[in-house]
């Protein structure tokens, strides 16, 4: 089941398209990566989610229905120009923020109290903002995003800007919430920074959807049966059958490094058998395209 | 709605602990205080004495000599000048050495005598000349000559073989009292006090326009450079955002205005009753208004400040000041949204500006004439109505005039603040990019 459908959304600006004809399905529990180059509507799509903005044509439906006003409960957005006022003390912010997304005043700070704790940061309740360091308000940034437990999170640039210990314990609490079911969508042109914890992406580039699915099938698509071989002890010339291709070939100091493209989609076996006679095989690898390939790769195709 | 009385509660919550707002409402009745005192403190100190030297060559001129005082002739100290004869044998000269050499004396009066033996007047008062140490003050100068016109006259009727005693009878003063018909009784009519009390309450709205609708846009400039503004977006819409800003330092102001108000009366109860010890009973004010007896100065004022309908003036106060705010501090959001700091607000400022200059520039001359053309449009067109229709109240009153003026204020505020939201919410969004009038038009145009 999908939490959010966007259904051939449409924007434009004064001439210039930020997002044209874009769907998506967004699985419920999945952590998404809407993926693209600076520019390329990402940001402009989540405003759209969060109403800030609204499309020129297309709808976003969520948990079924189309997106309402009161929609803006269920979701939890960091944003990538994101700040505190400078002026306020700590408690009363994120009292005033919790509440604004619907909290009433004891909810909020039961809620604050249970995420203040588990930072540890009590001791931050009547500091002023201006006193905190970048990373600390980085932390009140993610506790008043969270704080009214929404089904849908959207961060957009998360890890701009936060130093790599914060990054590792945000990464972490949104495993957390991710378990506990919400749904998380990332925004990021760093494509590499959220492979590892995104099971969907979406790569978007000027203003389109190129590609999007689960990132097994999309790697699935995407694989070439290549592979990485080592060997060990070897003669120096190798000769492979024409069902091999050989990508890549370096040598040093008793190493022999190939990069082999199996053809007819041959088993990487019958590439052990083929290549085990000059010399010990040391190691042996599929290469995984990873997703700033995929991304390089689609662009170039279907441009 | 919920989420306005939120944002306003943050904005006012926040603004009225600020040090700054104690200081300012501590500070303004003081102000406002000292602003009457000081006039009165230094009337009853008095100024300084001009003493001025007569040289009158003619003899005939009856400047009386401050040194005669020991001799029980009351020296001439209207307007502050004394007056020395010198001998009508002194060198104009020596005179005039006389004066250079000591800074007690302020000018000379040289008036010289016809060639011919038979005085003439006209021609003596031609060529006279005052010499001063510096510039002389245009009072002194007038002072003098008012004095020579009115002893040249009393000389020419002398001549005539007018008797000194009917001309002293005919000088007759006269010091009309107006009454006002105005709501059918007859009221001693009170034009000055009208005048101050209008220009005060226009003058304030103006100040106040300025005072506040500055804050609504360095809040809105501080939202956009923190970078909470898309924060906070995600959870209220941009209209509730803005106008939840607009309404919590309208709050602010209205909260200040009130304890001005109350701490200056206060303050200006003190004043009166140190100044005008005898107070004013109603019943000597029953008194006074049956006529007859003595006024004072005081007391006159203190009868015609009764006159003026502060039931009608306080409310119209409080509903344009509203208007006017609202009006103007949506401009100023908008001014705030669109641009990225405060230096990139000065080329939207001007077309604020002059309005509201305009209103202050014109309220001078609605006070000569509150019934007038001018008096009428300014009061109607609702950039200048704040101010100018606080100007004309007092005189007008409750007429048709007052309801045109707040409907229109009412309807202009609505399409305002409907402007100012569609900039705002692009606004907002827009960072590091120079924005021209072109870019705005658009912004109000772009749908959703």
């Amino acid at each position: 089941m999908n939490i959010l459908e966007a259904r051939n959304i449409t924007k434009t600006y004064d001439g210039h398209t930020a997002l044209s004809d874009l769907s998506l399905d967004i699985p419920q529990g999945s952590v998404y990566g809407l993926l693209g180059p600076n520019g390329a509507g990402k940001t402009s799509f989540i405003r759209i989610i969060n109403q800030i903005t609204a499309p020129d044509s297309g709808e976003i439906i969520l948990n079924g229905s189309p997106l309402q006003r009161d929609d803006i409960y269920t979701i939890g957005y960091l944003p990538e120009e994101r700040g505190l006022y400078k002026k306020m003390k700590v408690g009363e912010q994120a009292m005033y923020l919790a509440m604004l997304k619907g909290l009433s005043a004891s909810e909020a700070k039961a809620k604050l109290k249970h995420w203040f704790e588990k930072f540890e940061i009590q001791g931050w309740w009547n500091k002023k903002v201006e006193e905190l360091s970048k990373g600390m308000a980085q932390k009140i940034q993610f506790i008043v995003t969270v704080v009214h437990d929404p089904k849908l999170l959207i961060f957009d640039e998360p890890f701009s800007g936060f130093d790599p210990i914060n990054t590792e314990l945000i990464k972490q609490e949104i495993k957390n919430l991710n378990e506990n079911g919400a749904t998380i969508i990332f925004s990021t042109h760093r494509m590499e920074s959220v492979e590892e914890i995104c099971n969907h992406i979406a790569l978007i580039n000027q203003s389109k959807k190129v590609l999007e699915g689960s990132v097994k099938e999309i790697k699935e698509k995407y694989r070439s049966n290549t592979f990485k071989v080592e060997l060990h002890n070897t003669k120096n010339s190798i000769k492979l059958s024409d069902a091999f291709e050989v990508l890549e070939n370096t040598h040093s100091s008793g190493y022999l490094n190939l990069k082999v493209k199996l053809k007819d989609g041959d088993s990487p076996n019958r590439l052990v058998q083929e290549v085990s006679p000059f010399g010990d095989i040391y190691h042996l690898e599929e290469v995984i395209p990873t997703v700033n390939d995929i991304f390089i790769k689609t662009v170039e195709t279907t441009v | 709605m919920n989420k306005i009385w939120l944002i306003l509660q943050r904005e006012f919550i926040t603004r009225v602990k600020k040090k700054s707002f104690l200081i300012m409402t501590i500070l303004g009745p003081l102000l406002f205080g000292a602003i009457m005192i000081v006039p009165i403190w230094l009337a009853t100190q008095g100024e300084d004495v001009k003493h001025v030297l007569v040289l009158d060559k003619t003899g005939v001129w009856n400047f009386q000599d401050y040194k005669n005082e020991q001799l029980g002739i009351k020296p001439d100290t209207s307007n502050n000048i004394i007056t020395s004869t010198l001998p009508p044998n002194l060198a104009i000269e020596d005179a005039k050495e006389m004066l250079m050499k000591d800074d007690s004396y302020y000018a000379l009066l040289y008036i010289p005598k016809s060639g011919n033996d038979t005085p003439d007047l006209q021609y003596s008062l031609n060529l006279s000349k005052l010499y001063g140490r510096k510039d002389i003050s245009l009072g002194v100068q007038s002072h003098l000559e008012r004095k020579l016109e009115k002893s040249a006259s009393e000389m020419v009727l002398l001549d005539a073989g007018v008797s000194f005693a009917e001309i002293e009878s005919s000088k007759i003063n006269v010091d009309i009292n107006t009454i006002s018909m105005e709501s059918g009784d007859e009221k001693a009519s009170a034009t000055p006090i009208k005048m101050a009390v209008g220009y005060i309450a226009g003058f304030a709205i103006y100040l106040f326009i300025f005072l506040y609708g500055a804050q609504v846009m360095r809040g809105i400039l501080e939202e956009k450079t923190s970078r909470i503004v898309e924060v906070m977006i995600s959870s209220v819409k941009p209209f509730e955002l803005m106008m939840g800003k607009i309404l919590g330092i309208c709050s602010v102001a209205l909260l200040q205005i009130v304890i001005w108000v109350s701490l200056s009366a206060v303050i200006s109860m003190f004043v009166g009753n140190m100044f005008f010890e005898d107070g004013f009973s109603p019943d000597a004010v029953a008194q006074i208004e049956a006529g007859g007896q003595e006024v004072s100065n005081a007391q006159e004022a203190f009868i015609a400040f009764q006159s003026v309908d502060f039931a009608l003036i306080i409310p119209a106060f409080v509903f344009f000041f509203l208007g006017g705010y609202l009006l103007y501090a949506s401009f100023f959001a908008a001014i705030g949204s669109a641009a990225d700091s405060e230096t990139d607000t000065q080329q939207f400022m001007l077309p604020i500006t002059i309005p509201l200059v305009v209103a202050i520039m014109v309220a001078t001359k609605v006070i000569d004439d509150p019934e007038g053309p001018l008096a009428f449009w300014f009061s109607i067109i609702p950039l200048t109505s704040p101010i100018v229709m606080m100007v004309r109240l007092p005189f007008i009153g409750l007429t048709p005039d007052l309801f045109i003026s707040m409907a229109a204020l009412i309807a202009f505020f609505i399409f305002s603040v409907w402007i100012a939201s569609r900039v705002y919410r692009v606004g907002i969004l827009m960072y590091g990019k120079k924005v021209s009038y072109k870019e705005i038009i658009k912004w109000i145009r772009y749908k959703g």
